[in-house]
């Protein structure tokens, strides 16, 4: 099932996009209608907060269903309750399109459960129960990127509507909106960035900056109606890295109530070959220092797949060596027995590993 | 511009005489326009095309190559300027196809490669908005190339299709294209700083000097809000804007890039992200030409004009389109 761009655009906003594509609708309007509890059979604990991985990229078709199926399984067998699953980066409309149905698809046969409302958003199980009927994960769709939109920012609202919840502005490199991390330039947002950032405030979409330039994710920052996430960036004072952020960029998401979800991608965290879960905690430990626990989470990116687009990007060619002990989902733990022997309470460790994320994800859903 | 009737007899046995080069077009291809270059006396027409509307050619099926086809007993497909000498020969017109902006590769330049076997021979870089190539002359703020813009300009070069900047670039992005190419680059179609200050849209002295150093041609629109700020410019602005040019950078780098929209008919408000008001008109029914030069009938009026103005014949005739080809032949080769 697949539709023109055209027909996309005519139907989003009337409702009737969704159930055009067989799917269940998303975004503002929808919200209403799942209401404050359950709903799509994910169960509400109340009080209890969820846990979130803001970066699980296994949603390519690359991968292979099967693939993808072993490795959310391992995420919420980790404990996970929710994870932002990217369907599309540099992929424009038709395979932006074709991978969210993909995802979907999966997701029934998995029984994944498309998140449209943060009301849904559950706690784990206790006791890091084994994946089965009682172990739902919660999927967010995202794009790390809008090359499926590029000037049609129109299309945003209908991919909302189809469930995307996350939407980064643009990834490492120059688009329409604004300048990568890895570009030749820094340069703000461009005039059309600006009207995109409004476009998703005003569609309910979480607008992600984590391969943003360092100016344009500010000037992002400061436009948004709603505070935003970095769904897998460390700090460049820990790790000098261009796609980790500098002081001005961790101060402004304080500033604006912004998350910043740290990433276990090797490249990122120090310049070891094999990191250590130590190296890890550098970054949580500045940034804990930097800005406290209310505007951190976790984007773990257990990802395998080559990210090179040109022979100078600063990135090695795969396999990864993720860092020992925290190269699986499983290693949460490790995270976990950290954040206790840091000192910090119950109540902030749970905002540490989804709440803070709940919150700008509820605050952008649902204002 | 009042032209005495001995003078225009002679400018129109003049202007028939040179091969007319209009460097970039807007207009819709549609039979309509081939007598109306015929009228004006145009051999060959640069147009827009090997795109679907606004947006990158994702099939094969371009409706420029059908509609050379089609009217294949009146045009040439250009591709070398052989083809438009003998375009000339035969008394038909030749239509060069181009972009405007060079994003239409994606993310892919490899891309470009398929383009120019389709006959792409000039790309403009960035059009008013920044892109995956670079920042466009109207974005709030200017900045070169991005990586993909640098692998962009090489491939073109590479490839021998024309490297179109300024204009619709934003000046540093320009500036970036010079310093990643060698050789000859033009600006298809623009209009001087100088006389028209406050709109991004037009070019600064510095550039069209550095386009002219490397041996390029800038052509010159008769875009109405191009040429003035406010009321209607007539084809005496015009011809300031290309005596301006030669003044600066000497005749053998100035040539017409008209940039009109014959056939394109569109009302109404105009989308203030890519045509801001300092830039464009903002309603379609203000984007206007000079009246002798609403379409191409009125192209040997250019030439009266720079005669009347004293320009010797092997000017002229360069202004009016050898220029064009000396750059088209220097980078497409012979």
């Amino acid at each position: 099932m697949t539709i023109s761009r055209r027909a996309f655009l005519e139907l989003s906003g009337s409702g009737t996009l969704a159930s055009a594509l067989g799917v269940s609708a998303c975004g503002p309007d929808a919200v209403a209608q799942v209401g404050g509890a359950g709903g799509d059979g994910v169960v509400d604990v109340q009080g209890a907060a969820p846990v979130i991985d803001a970066s699980v990229p296994s949603g390519s078709p690359d991968r292979g269903g099967d693939a993808v199926g072993a490795h959310l399984a391992s995420v919420a067998a980790a404990g996970v309750s929710c994870a932002f699953v990217p369907v599309a980066t540099v992929e424009h409309f038709d395979a932006a399109l074709r991978n969210l149905l993909a995802l979907y698809a999966m997701a029934a046969e998995a029984d994944w459960d498309l998140v449209r409302a943060t009301s849904q958003l559950s706690a784990p199980p206790p006791g890091g129960v084994p994946p089965d009927e009682n172990n739902r994960l919660g999927v967010v769709p995202t794009f790390q990127g809008l090359q499926m939109v590029e000037q049609d920012i129109g299309l945003i609202r209908g991919f909302r509507e189809l469930g995307v919840g996350v939407m980064a502005i643009t990834h490492n490199w120059k688009n329409w909106n604004g300048d990568g991390c890895l570009e030749r330039t820094d340069l703000p947002l461009t005039g059309l960035g600006r009207l995109a950032v409004r476009e998703m405030n005003a569609a309910g979409v979480l607008i992600d900056l984590s391969r943003a330039g360092v100016r344009t994710s500010l000037s992002a920052i400061d436009e948004s109606g709603a505070p935003v996430v970095f769904t897998h960036s460390n700090a460049r004072a820990v790790h000098d890295h261009p796609a980790n952020l500098t002081a001005e960029q961790i101060d402004a998401c304080a500033r604006r109530g912004a998350v910043i979800a740290l990433s276990a991608f090797p490249a990122l965290v120090s310049g070891r070959p094999q990191p250590r879960l130590d190296d890890f905690l550098a970054h949580l430990d500045h940034l804990l220092d930097r800005v406290g626990p209310d505007h951190l989470g976790l984007g773990l990116d257990f990802d395998d797949r080559g990210r090179k687009r040109y022979a100078h990007d600063p990135f090695p060619d795969p396999p990864y060596a993720f860092p020992q002990g925290l190269s699986a989902p499983a290693d949460l733990d490790n995270v976990r027995e950290a954040l206790e022997d840091r000192g910090l309470s119950a109540s902030e460790r749970e905002r540490l590993l989804g709440g803070n994320l709940a919150r700008v994800l509820s605050e952008a859903w649902e204002g | 511009m009042r032209v005495d009737p001995g003078l225009a007899a002679e400018a129109r046995q003049l202007h028939d005489t040179l091969l007319v080069v209009n460097g970039l077009d807007a207009s819709e291809l549609r039979s309509e326009l081939i007598p109306n270059l015929r009228a004006g006396g145009v051999t060959a027409n640069l147009v827009t095309g090997l795109r679907d509307g606004v947006r990158p050619l994702t099939t094969v099926a371009s409706p420029h190559l059908h509609f050379l086809r089609d009217h294949a007993d009146t045009l040439v497909h250009a591709t070398t300027v052989a083809d438009i000498r003998r375009a000339r020969r035969e008394g038909r017109t030749a239509i060069v196809l181009g972009w405007q902006r060079s994003d239409y590769v994606g993310e892919d330049v490899n891309r470009l490669l398929g383009f120019h076997r389709l006959g792409l021979r000039s790309a403009g870089l960035v059009y008013n908005v920044g892109n995956y190539v670079g920042s466009g002359c109207v974005d709030p703020e200017h900045g070169g190339l991005s990586h993909l813009g640098v692998e962009v300009v090489r491939e073109l070069q590479r490839l021998r299709i024309v490297v179109d900047i300024g204009g619709h670039c934003s000046e540093a992005t320009s500036f970036d294209a010079l310093e990643f190419t060698t050789g000859t680059v033009v600006c298809s179609h623009t209009n001087p700083r100088a006389l028209r200050p406050g709109n991004p849209r037009t070019m600064t002295d510095g550039l069209m000097r550095a386009i002219a150093d490397r041996g390029g041609v800038i052509g010159i629109t008769a875009f109405n809000f191009f040429l003035v700020p406010f009321g209607l410019a007539t084809i005496d602005d015009f011809l300031d804007h290309v005596e301006y040019v030669v003044d600066l950078v000497g005749p053998k780098h100035v040539g017409i890039g008209l940039d009109q929209i014959i056939g394109r008919v569109v009302m109404g408000p105009v989308d203030p992200r890519p045509f801001p008001p300092e830039a464009y008109p903002p309603r379609y029914e203000d984007w206007i030409y000079p009246d002798e030069l609403t379409d191409f009938s009125g192209v040997p009026l250019i030439t009266a004009g720079l005669l009347e103005r004293g320009h010797g014949d092997d000017d002229i005739a360069d202004i009016m389109g050898l220029n064009w080809l000396r750059v088209w032949e220097e980078v497409w080769g012979a």
